[in-house]
């Protein structure tokens, strides 16, 4: 199944994306999505850990479910607001 | 109302969309970009942000805090974008009956926001430019009846 991943902040200059269309198998896992992406997008491995996910613009757990043509986004840890 | 903008925010605008004669404690916050970080001058504030995610987020920061106070009015505007100096990056505006519910409301509000609202930072100093470390959203996923923390 296909769905679009979209990276923010530093991930998204790492990456050079900011969304991506991926291939993966059917009701993959947040969990296992995050280590596909650790193969595919190296230079972001280290930061996953402490990111979150959402999908159609949802925070996620890792042991959400992904369905075909979801939005699913990466995000680092969050600094909106003021200090 | 709540509002995420690429364009300057104007107080000056938000107060008059407050005027409710049965409110006597209005507050103001506004968070704006300040020069230094970490002893280190800074230059400029880039803000990113998952535009449709973050409205979102920042209808639900208005809701809770309608739930948990008895707000007449509650206004929180978030911009993104290049930010300079001492511009105001974040305003929220609360008003109430009485000031303390005004005062809480809107301290609650501010600080849901920035634990919950994906916005990024990212800091110009005078050599380089750095992202600024945040913290994890707290979670409130679909289907979730818990309130925000």
């Amino acid at each position: 199944m296909n769905i679009t991943l979209r990276f923010f902040g530093q991930l998204r200059e790492l990456t050079g994306k900011q969304e991506h269309e991926m291939t993966v198998k059917d009701n993959i896992l947040i969990e296992d999505l995050e280590w596909l992406l650790g193969q595919r997008f190296p230079q972001i491995k280290e930061h996953l850990e402490t990111s979150s996910f959402s999908i159609n613009e949802e925070y996620v757990s890792r042991n959400a479910k992904v369905n075909a043509g979801d939005i699913v986004g990466i995000l680092p840890p969050i600094s909106g607001g003021a200090e | 109302m709540i509002k995420l903008t690429k364009e300057p925010i104007n107080t000056e605008v938000i107060l008059q969309n407050l005027e409710d004669k049965s409110t006597g404690g209005v507050v103001l916050f506004l968070g704006r970009v300040r020069d230094h970080a970490n002893n280190k001058a800074v230059t400029k504030m880039d803000y990113d942000a998952y535009p449709k995610m973050a409205e979102g987020k920042l209808a639900e920061v208005e809701a809770e805090t309608q739930k948990r106070w008895p707000v007449k009015k509650i206004i929180i505007v978030h911009r993104y974008g290049s930010l300079e100096l001492g511009d105001v990056s974040v305003a929220v505006a609360v008003a109430c009956a009485h000031r303390k519910d005004a005062f809480e409301a809107c301290r609650f509000a501010i600080d849901t926001l920035k634990a919950t609202v994906p916005i990024w930072k990212k800091e110009y100093f005078k050599e380089g430019s750095g992202w600024v470390d945040g913290v994890m959203p707290t979670m409130k996923q679909a289907g979730d009846k818990t309130t925000l923390q």
